[in-house]
């Protein structure tokens, strides 16, 4: 923000688990304290690129609209990873990412469309490459029916909903990753599921 | 060493990220948020935050307590967490692809080469691979920058440093594996902890970013700031703990741990001398301020008006001026573009200054004047001759105090002010007076007090008083704020906008969350710098303030047009709607005659939006144009010429400054002729009505704010004195008639008051009568003897004929006498300002 005056830019840190206000301790969905934990960093890190290179590839996809941009978007969250000290992030390894993520995704598209906010992305959704098999069609309608729903709404809803209900994150996870406030967050999620429920009660009346 | 790389991947991941927040986003959150209290209805978003369980214990409690007695409510929840559990099984299946083999394939390399500094060159060539990954520089001068970045306080960063190079010798000794290093997870882990604390430290205390940073960078400022600032801000700055940042990504100012950044880096700025309550430094405020107009300024300020005794064209070099560099460095840590030199304003404004000066041109003034003052003709003893007409006096109310924070601005500067910025009812009615409290029946209540007048004692000096109704805080009306504030280049200095910024932070904390501000901007064009918020997202408030940069000129923009829309937008029914106009004299503000800006103005005030005017700085203040748009903005004009005036306007005075309890006051004063041979107002020059516009009620007058006290002097003939200079031999003067009982009425004078509550527009009257008593001057009240002191002091300064032998040495020690309790030290400044001016006056 300030020209040349790298002395004044703030350092950033991951919040320590459990220091504010979580009685509940760390939310990351990934950590579970039961697992042995890999015996080296290489091997950690090799986890959880296997873990999360699709849910990344499938949140940057949607901000960036472009697959290929996406993908690039993702190696380079993962190549900041390996490069971070393990015990600083391991407790929030999920939301380090996604925000990660999010910057670079954000960056790239500013960068290329000149867009200043999620608001102006393409978020669309984007097609299936894999074909479906007849027998899960009708399956496959409702999970269609969503998608296309969820693709409609506000883009920031529509983050917020994924974030929470796709990549499981909890609602200080994603407002770390957003930068929303928590409270925003509930709201942004309350008033999308409304109008999924709303929409999707007039398409499917059993559902 | 990769170690340090890690500080540039920290800030991607866990920065909060305004540059990918936009202006809606944060309009959009300031209105959306869950709402607080009981739950009234299952459409209550907190309903589906506990649906998913993201409850805290509190709103847990919340809605158990709501579900317990609404089985409507109880319904809601099972839908919500059944569609939870299908959006949730939908989504998850959709399908997600990773990445492809190739990529996949560099990952696996970046991994298998470890993380040695040897690696940094693979990681080189791997981001190649991905053209979208941005290149972060050599290890080297990353690691440079990494140092420099870091923002710690002095003894955590040398821990923090040490740490890390002992533990990263064992990175460079072994290869690629971190793990079998001893991780140095407690020590950081501990140093998070004690960073987040202090994160919220400062998300708790924001003031102390205003005038810790201000007060910062000097061991020497911290020593000598005394109470009235340090007392809205709890010690942290001062006593010397880590400066601490905010969470939005703002830069902390330069001085702010001026402990552990040697000022040769960032320079002390010498500008913190307006920072200081003016009490504490005469030379080197004025130093501090000279230093910020720059020599051209104050050359510049050969102003118009009489009486300017110490010579015209002011020198510009100041013993203690601390030199330009410094400050350049300063602003230039602030993120003030092209940072300002001098004071003055581009040219593109010259020739509206022309324009807008209104005071009439001094033959005498070598130079045009960029200050400008509206002439002052003092007011004359009126004799009471038979027309029923001269024994009536009458003006309207003022309230600003622009004219006291001016002079003492000059003699801070060691200059003597031009006698047209003298108004004597400004210098008296800065001071705070214990007067009678109002009754319910006005909002205000009328005092009058007399004795003998100090430099003639055969003259009565009768004051008249009013006194506000106090509102208690916590009953003050919801605030609608708008914050127009000049950005122009002129702006640039550390006595303007640096100022204006930290004043207006003041302010900012004081509000709550029924109040809402918002801030316009006008110089090359007008921009809503943040739309109209509640008062309760101070951080917002307080980002979008310290966000404001000056430059540019100040072209036409329909800068106080937009302001006044935002505050109609706004609008609180029964709440105090206000544009605060914040400039150093541009009013280049869309409207550019000025006939059309007033009746502007004047028009707004109708609709309920009141214009409040906040001069700063010097070299071009048009102190004349911008009391007239407070007064016909139904507001009042202040100048802010130190932090400690800010204080004192807008935190102090709050209440008067944002809350009208009373428009359009005026004040008639009929003389019993029998008692009285002549009478003089002193001041309310450019607040004269004519007799029949006491009860007209188009009249535009004064406001009254909340707590406010208002003082006005006569001085008075007594009748049957030999009369005034030079009219002993008047042969047509007649008797003083009787009244109609054949007696002549005790009474000396009658005091009417008219005034229109804030949201009428018919006035109400009364009146109050006085009679006089024999009171010699040294048997007046503390506050009159007071009062009176600082009416000569303006006398003096005016030259004015009427002072007869008064010299600054009475002054000084009439006020010495009646300092009172003097709780915020206003008085003993005063005796300051008198003492500096016994070094200019020549007489």
């Amino acid at each position: 923000m300030l020209p040349g005056v790298d002395v004044l830019r703030k350092e950033r840190l991951p919040r320590p688990p459990g220091q504010l206000d979580d009685p509940a301790g760390p939310t990351d969905p990934v950590h579970d304290p039961d697992d042995t934990r890999p015996a080296t960093d290489g091997s950690w890190f090799r986890s959880l690129v296997d873990r999360y290179e699709a849910p990344l590839t499938r949140y940057a996809s949607r901000l960036t609209g472009d697959r290929e941009r996406a993908l690039d978007v993702v190696q380079d969250t993962f190549l900041r990873l390996f490069r971070q000290p393990r015990a600083d992030i391991e407790a929030q390894v999920a939301q380090w990412l996604f925000t990660v993520c999010r910057n670079r995704s954000l960056d790239v598209c500013r960068k290329e469309h000149r867009m200043t906010s999620i608001d102006e992305l393409a978020v669309a959704a984007l097609p299936s490459a894999e074909p479906r098999p007849p027998a899960a069609l009708q399956r496959q309608e409702l999970l269609d029916r969503v998608l296309d729903l969820v693709g409609r709404l506000p883009p920031r809803q529509q983050e917020c909903i994924r974030l929470k209900f796709q990549e499981g994150l909890s609602y200080k996870e994603i407002s770390g990753i957003t930068s929303h406030s928590v409270s925003y967050v509930g709201v942004l999620i309350h008033e999308g599921m409304k109008t999924l429920r709303a929409r999707l009660g007039a398409l499917t009346p059993e559902a | 060493m990769t170690t340090h790389d890690n500080h540039d991947d920290r800030d991607n991941g866990h920065e909060r990220d305004d540059q990918h927040r936009g202006d809606d986003q944060r309009a959009d959150e300031s209105t959306l948020r869950e709402p607080t209290g009981p739950l009234r209805s299952p459409d209550d978003p907190r309903l589906t935050t506990y649906a998913l369980g993201e409850a805290d214990t509190q709103t847990a409690a919340l809605v158990e307590r709501y579900l317990a007695v609404s089985p409507e409510a109880r319904a809601a929840l099972d839908e919500l967490r059944t569609f939870a559990g299908l959006l949730g099984n939908e989504l998850r299946t959709e399908h997600a692809p990773g990445l492809d083999p190739a990529r996949r394939a560099a990952l696996e390399q970046a991994l298998g080469d470890g993380v040695d500094a040897g690696s940094v060159g693979n990681q080189a060539a791997v981001r190649d691979a991905g053209p979208a990954a941005a290149p972060n520089g050599s290890p080297a001068p990353t690691r440079r920058r990494s140092i420099g970045r870091l923002w710690w306080p002095a003894l955590a960063a040398a821990a923090l440093i040490t740490f890390l190079f002992t533990s990263s010798w064992d990175f460079i000794t072994r290869s690629g594996h971190w793990a079998e290093a001893a991780p140095p997870s407690a020590e950081v882990l501990a140093q998070l902890a004690r960073e987040e604390a202090l994160e919220l430290e400062a998300m708790k205390r924001r003031l102390p970013l205003a005038l810790g940073y201000l007060h910062g960078g000097s061991a020497r400022s911290k020593a000598a700031s005394p109470a009235p600032a340090a007392q809205a801000a709890p010690a942290p700055s001062a006593a010397g703990e880590p400066f601490t940042y905010d969470l939005f990504g703002e830069e902390a100012p330069a001085g702010a741990a001026g402990e552990a950044l040697p000022s040769s880096q960032l320079g002390v700025p010498p500008a913190e001398a307006w920072m200081q309550p003016s009490g504490s430094q005469t030379t080197a405020g004025s130093a501090g301020a000279a230093a910020a107009a720059g020599p051209q300024a104050s050359g510049s300020e050969s102003v118009t008006g009489r009486g300017l005794k110490a010579g015209g064209l002011v020198a510009a070099v100041d013993p203690n001026a601390s030199p330009a560099i410094p400050e350049q460095q300063w602003l230039q840590s602030l993120g003030y573009v092209g940072v300002a030199k001098t004071a003055t304003t581009v040219d593109g404004g010259e020739a509206d200054d022309a324009r807008l000066r209104e005071s009439p041109t001094s033959p005498s003034a070598p130079q045009p004047a960029r200050e400008s003052y509206a002439a002052i003709h003092e007011n004359p003893f009126v004799p009471l001759t038979g027309d029923p007409l001269s024994a009536l006096s009458t003006f309207g109310l003022d309230v600003d105090t622009a004219s006291y924070a001016n002079v003492r601005r000059f003699l801070n500067r060691n200059q003597l002010p031009p006698a047209d910025a003298v108004r004597l009812e400004e210098l008296v009615n800065n001071f705070d007076y214990a007067l009678p409290q109002p009754d319910d029946k006005h909002p205000f209540a009328v005092s009058v007090e007399s004795a003998s007048a100090p430099w003639a004692p055969q003259h009565r000096l009768v004051r008249v008083a009013l006194t506000g109704r106090q509102t208690v805080e916590a009953e003050r009306p919801a605030s609608n704020l708008v914050f127009l504030v000049d950005v122009s280049g002129s702006m640039n200095s550390a006595d303007k906008l640096p100022l204006l910024v930290a004043s207006l932070r003041l302010l900012v904390e004081q509000l709550g969350g029924q109040d809402r501000v918002a801030l316009v901007t006008y110089a090359n064009g007008t921009r809503l710098a943040l739309p109209s918020t509640p008062g309760s997202e101070r951080a917002t408030i307080l980002a979008a303030l310290d966000g404001l940069s000056a430059g540019g000129s100040t072209h036409a923009s329909a800068g106080i047009q937009q302001a006044y829309e935002v505050a109609k937008q706004g609008f609180l029914a029964g709440g105090n709607n206000r544009v605060l106009l914040c400039t150093d004299g541009d009013f280049n503000v869309g409207i550019t005659t000025e006939g059309a800006l007033e009746d502007f103005i004047t028009g707004q005030a109708k609709s309920g939006v009141f214009l409040t005017v906040l001069g700063f700085g010097t070299g071009n203040l048009q102190d004349s144009k911008a009391e007239i748009l407070a007064d016909r903005g139904n507001g009042a004009y202040a100048y802010i010429d130190s932090l400690n005036e800010a204080h004192k306007v807008l935190v102090r005075n709050l209440g008067a400054t944002l809350q009208t309890i009373a428009k359009d006051v005026k004040l008639q004063v009929e003389f019993n002729p029998g008692a009285v041979a002549a009478y003089r107002l002193l001041g309310y020059e450019n607040r004269a009505l004519a007799a029949q516009d006491f009860r007209d009620d188009r009249k535009d007058a004064g406001e009254m704010g909340a707590g406010h006290t208002v003082v006005a002097f006569y001085e008075v003939v007594p009748a049957g004195l030999p009369g005034l200079p030079g009219t002993a031999d008047l042969k047509y003067q007649s008797a003083p008639p009787p009244d109609a009982d054949g007696e002549v009425s005790p009474e000396l004078l009658t005091v009417n008051v008219r005034y229109k509550l804030p949201d009428e527009d018919s006035g109400r009257e009364f009146a109050v009568p006085f009679v006089d008593g024999e009171a010699g001057f040294s048997d007046a009240s503390e506050d009159f003897r007071f009062a009176a002191s600082v009416a000569a002091f303006g006398m003096i300064l005016r030259d004015s004929r009427h002072r007869g032998d008064v010299d600054l040495e009475r002054v000084h020690a009439w006020a010495a006498a009646a300092l009172g309790s003097d709780p915020h030290g206003d008085r003993q400044e005063f005796l300051r300002l008198v003492r500096a001016a016994q070094g200019l006056v020549r007489r």
